[in-house]
């Protein structure tokens, strides 16, 4: 049996624990930027083609690790600006969906 | 919420320390796996607070090694205590180099588990603070998708598709049709599993098993969500008697 101020501070951290935890839910729920317990709870249909200068393609999901899922058009657009970053010499880049729609993938 | 204090059984937190051996090794094999190695030498992109260093790739190497040697002592029984605080601090360290709403989940987990692992049968502030926060996940998860509407369908949908454009292959493929039915199954079985863990503890972990099973088999790269998640609700059985 551990002494008793022991004990208290474990109990502590574990209420501080729950209670972060808890605060991380409430503030992901008030605010949606945040990365909260979302867990594929909204995943949007995203524009899954690069195009470069010249027309040739790249899949927006070449650019991320494999096990990355890609929920939102957020995301896509931060990872077709690391694709401009990276191959400056193959801007500008667009972004295309599958309906054919294209924006700008290097607008600042 | 007495059931958050109660005796855990003791095989059941031997398997607990395990599989949450396991979620760590899996985490570190597939972020290396994954390619996550790429982010470091920055041919690819990752998401991470943007305040912190990115380590160096050799750094992250070593970083996944001390994850998969904590994970191993844990599965083995080996140091159990210092085992599970060296698997807490090197996931943290991994989680600010990628993060991803299942690293944290193990981070947490991992971190409660650390307070004081404990030794008996007789549940500790780690016990009752791992049940508090699976419970706290649940109830989350279903907020957040009552929320956005994640019972239409439409996520799943997406996220199918998802797997489709990238060439992933799960081990169970499911139809798109079947998204608004599986969503709102998902849905149910989670809000159903707090009130199931807490009144009915061993269906409520047989329920626990089989969604987060069901969910890896459907979706790839989820393991490590589903190994910790299933590391939690272990610790809701009681002694048998």
């Amino acid at each position: 049996m551990p002494p008793t101020s022991e004990k208290l501070v474990a109990n502590s951290a574990a209420l501080v624990l729950v209670v972060a935890q808890a605060a991380w839910f409430g503030a992901g729920f008030v605010f949606p930027s945040l990365p909260g317990w979302t867990m594929f709870a909204r995943f949007e249909r995203l524009p899954p083609v690069l195009v470069d200068k010249d027309g040739k393609t790249e899949s927006l999901y070449a650019f991320v690790p494999k096990d990355v899922y890609v929920t939102g058009l957020s995301g896509a657009r931060a990872i077709a600006a690391f694709a401009c970053r990276r191959m400056p010499e193959r801007a500008p880049w667009k972004l295309v969906s599958k309906d054919g729609r294209a924006e700008d993938a290097c607008a600042p | 919420m007495r059931a958050l204090g109660g005796p855990v059984s003791r095989g059941a937190r031997d398997w607990s320390f395990r599989l949450l051996g396991a979620a760590v090794i899996v985490m570190a094999a597939q972020e290396y796996l994954a390619g996550h190695l790429g982010v470091h030498t920055g041919e690819l992109y990752g998401r991470r607070p943007g305040f912190l260093p990115l380590l160096p790739a050799a750094a992250m190497i070593a970083l996944w090694l001390v994850q998969a040697g904590a994970g191993l002592a844990l599965i083995a029984g080996w140091k159990r205590n210092a085992a599970v605080r060296v698997a807490a601090l090197a996931t943290v360290a991994a989680l600010t180099q990628h993060y991803f709403n299942q690293k944290m989940f193990l981070v947490l987990t991992l971190a409660a588990f650390a307070i004081d692992p404990p030794d008996s049968e007789e549940a500790g502030p780690s016990t009752g603070a791992v049940r508090g926060q699976l419970l706290l996940l649940y109830i989350a998860s279903v907020a957040f998708k009552l929320r956005d509407g994640f019972a239409s369908g439409d996520s799943l949908a997406a996220t199918l598709e998802q797997l489709g454009d990238r060439g992933l292959s799960p081990w169970i493929v499911l139809p798109l049709a079947a998204a608004p039915v599986m969503s709102k199954l998902a849905l149910v079985a989670e809000a159903a599993l707090p009130f199931a863990l807490l009144r009915y503890p061993r269906f409520g972990v047989a329920g626990v098993v089989l969604l987060h099973l069901g969910l890896a088999l459907c979706l790839p790269g989820i393991w490590p969500y589903t190994l910790t998640a299933c590391a939690a609700a272990l610790l809701f059985l009681p002694p048998f008697r």
